[in-house]
Formats: C-alpha cells, structure tokens, sequence
C-alpha cells in the first residue's frame, strides 16, 4: 500500500463522526464558572530587565529592612529561660446539653436533591446540588457490534459534579436470549486488562432491594461499583467509577425509582 | 482566536469566556473524540478541560498562545480521565452472545474498524500526537511543543502510531485480496 492510499483511507477514518459538542455540556461549563473562581497570577517578574542605580539602591535598603525586621521579631517571641510559652492552647469543657442524633427517613441526606428522569431508559435518579446529568444519547450496546468489548460512555445517564471525577451513571440493556443475567452481570463487572484481579460470580453478590426490586450488588470486583436489576428481559445498571464511594453510591441508589416491568 | 477575547476572559470577564468557548469548544472537542474514540467521554473531558481552563487563564502570559495552552490542557484531561476510568481505557471483557455470522464476520471487517482496532491499541499519548498531527493539522515542532514534550519523542510517537495502524490496514487489505482471489 503507498503511502496516498494509507494517508487517505486514515483521513477517511480519521474524519468520520460529529464534531458538534451538545449545548447542555457547554451550558453546564458556563455555569460552572460562574461559581468556580479563576486562580490568581500571584507570580511576579524574576528581575526588571534593567535597574537603575536608585532602584538598585531601594532594593538593597529593602532587603535589609526585611531581614532587620525578620530577625527582631524572632528574638522578641523567644521564650525567656525557664520560662513557657507565650501560646499555650487550652481547652474547656462544654456546658450545653450534649447533641442527640434523631432519627429520619431521610437516611442517606437525599431530601433536597433534584430527581432526573431517564427519558431513553425510563428509570429515576435524584442528584445532589452541584451535579450535571448528562442524559444518554444513544443506546447501549457492545460497539461497535461487540468486535471490541467497549461500549460508548454516551449510552449511559451520567451525573458527574464538573469538578471531580466520580461519576455515577445509570443505564438499561437487553439481556441477549441464551444469556442469563449472571452471566451479563459477571461479564460487565469483570476487571479490564488481560490479567482480572478478580473474578466476580453474580450469584454471590449481596442482594439490594431498591424501589421494592431486589436486585445484586457488587463492590469488590472491577472497576466499578454497580447496581443490577432485572426487570423483564432488561438489565438496569447503576454504577459509580469511584468503587470506594459505597455512601454516595448508597445514597444516589435510595433515590432510584425503576419502571415497571 | 481573538486576542482581545482572551485578555478580557483571563482578566475574569465570563461573557468572553463564554464566547471563547463557543469558539474554540467544536475543535476541542474533535481532538478529544478522536483520541479517546467515545464522544461521551470526549464530552466530559471537554467540560473538565474548560472548567480548567478558565481557572488557570490568568496563568497563561502569551494570549496569542492560547489555543496551543488549551490543547495541552485538553490533553491532559484525556491522561487523567484515562487514569481514572481504566475500564475505558483497555480492554472489556467481551459478553459471551452466540452469533450466527461470526465466521463471516472476520472478511466482512472493513478498513475503519481495523483502523479502530489498531488505534485502540495505541497508548494514549501516541494516540494524541497522532491526532494533533493528522487531524488537527499541527505539524510535528508545533505539537512537541504543545505537548511539552522534545521533538524526537512527537517523532517516534507518530511513528510507532502510523506504523501500527499501517500494519493493521494492510493486513486486511490482504485478506480481502486472498478472499476475492478464492472467489475468482
């Protein structure tokens, strides 16, 4: 093959797909920065480029001024002999009445947060002040025809606060006839990589009753922790990509409502 | 890109930043697209990469420069969303369906997804001089610098990168000649 060829059949590859960002995901940045303050250029010129006697001169008095100063007011914090410190920390005790925790339904903190409706999949989910849904923008499936084993991140709901990287996402598939459900769930909770360190058995996982379906969880194995529940013949999965985040993961799962089957 | 829109977006003025954005956030976004090959992912990364940009703008000292600054920003953003969704960034374990034309599939494949598979292999930061070469249009001094990185590394790089893919496209060139030959 020349080189032409090459260069022409990688153009073509290479230019295929849409370059048009959603403007959710351009309105979520410029929200973002109305809360996000820029960081300070606190940095000064190393040197003037060219300094002339009197300022040569005001800096060398400067300097000496800074050290002067430095050096007296260490020898006035420095404690006489034998004697203590001029700040010592002390503490008192409380005289209040001791505070008592009370119980709520609101177990997870979940009250304020805002419910976003899955409008592909069908499902709820309710995020806290700070986040962006991102709605799916096209189905989940294996892509491309499941030659590769990745599925594009565009096919689940993501709900991501701008300034982390944990993501929660949600999405719903169909589990393919002459497949059961544990074997669909050990396959997406397995490890990447050619060596898993680990090897997760669906039927093992702990059961979770979320919206009154019981479903597996899995927080030990793989790259995520997930939620599962099988409604029909379609596997709802909830994940989170930080797998030590159980509580936020817990939360965001006590506010999932599933559709009916 | 406007001098004077950087100025007055690094100064803290949000509605140039925003035009700013509407200006530069297509072409940021097709780098990204193209390296991680996921535009969700590209999606977020971009969004990171802005919410960073318009941090450290009063940073940046040559506004001229601030598209080369925005590249490498967004770059950056592709390593470290990579570091922290390894599940995207290697291999996902396959599910076992049963296909009926899985035989056929194999001489079926054409040039693009053995492009795909190739590129997929690719580390990242070959995957990124690569495209700042090929699709942005950098040439090779522009996108050392860019990536901060000596010229000869950009060059082994992109070398490593069109080799791989080369050797992808001509294996499968030669398979569909071998198959067309049968059929002849």
């Amino acid at each position: 093959m020349n080189d032409r060829l090459f260069e022409r059949a990688v153009r073509d590859w290479l230019e295929a797909g849409s370059d048009r960002v959603p403007p959710a995901a351009i309105d979520a940045v410029l929200l973002a920065t109305r809360t996000t303050p820029q960081e300070r250029d606190l940095r000064v010129p190393r040197r003037f480029k060219s300094m002339t006697m009197p300022m040569r001169m005001a800096a060398g008095i400067a300097i000496v001024a800074v050290a002067g100063l430095a050096t007296l007011t260490f020898l006035d914090r420095s404690p006489a002999p034998g004697g203590s410190p001029t700040h010592v920390p002390t503490t008192s005790p409380t005289t209040g009445p001791a505070a008592t925790a009370t119980a709520t339904d609101d177990l997870f903190g979940t009250a304020g947060w805002t419910p976003f409706v899955s409008e592909r999949y069908g499902y709820t989910i309710s995020y806290p002040k700070g986040v962006t849904p991102i709605p799916a923008s096209t189905d989940f499936s294996f892509f491309p025809q499941d030659k590769f084993g990745y599925f594009p991140t565009a096919a689940a709901d993501r709900l991501r606060f701008l300034t982390s990287r944990t993501y929660v996402m949600g999405f719903a598939a169909e589990v393919p006839s002459g497949t059961s459900a544990e074997a669909w769930i050990d396959a997406f909770v397995t490890p990447s990589g050619t060596t898993p360190t680990c090897v997760p058995v669906a039927a093992d996982m702990p059961s979770i009753v979320i919206d009154g379906r019981q479903g597996r969880i899995s927080t030990n194995c793989g790259d995520f922790a997930s939620a599962f529940f099988l409604i029909g013949r379609r596997m709802f999965v909830i994940y989170i990509n930080e797998p030590d985040e159980v509580l936020l993961f817990m939360s965001y799962l006590s506010t999932v409502q599933l559709p009916e089957g | 890109m406007d001098r004077d829109l950087v100025e007055r977006a690094r100064s803290g003025d949000q509605e140039a930043f925003a035009d700013l954005v509407h200006q530069v956030s297509s072409t940021l976004f097709g780098v990204a697209r193209r390296i991680l090959r996921d535009s969700g992912l590209a999606e977020d990364v971009l969004q990171n990469a802005l919410v960073t940009i318009w941090r450290k703008l009063p940073h940046l000292r040559d506004s001229d420069r601030f598209e080369a600054w925005a590249f490498r920003i967004l770059i950056h953003a592709c390593y470290a969303d990579a570091a922290s969704n390894r599940r995207w960034a290697s291999v996902v374990r396959i599910l076992p369906v049963d296909r009926a034309d899985a035989a056929d599939d194999f001489g079926a494949i054409d040039d693009h997804d053995e492009l795909e598979r190739a590129f997929r292999t690719l580390r990242l930061d070959q995957r990124a001089v690569f495209v700042l070469h090929h699709h942005a249009g950098l040439p090779l001094v522009a996108v050392a610098e860019t990536l901060g990185i000596p010229d000869g590394t950009a060059r082994s790089r992109l070398h490593y990168a069109t080799r791989a893919l080369r050797a992808a496209l001509e294996a499968n060139r030669d398979v569909a000649n071998a198959r067309e030959e049968r059929l002849a």
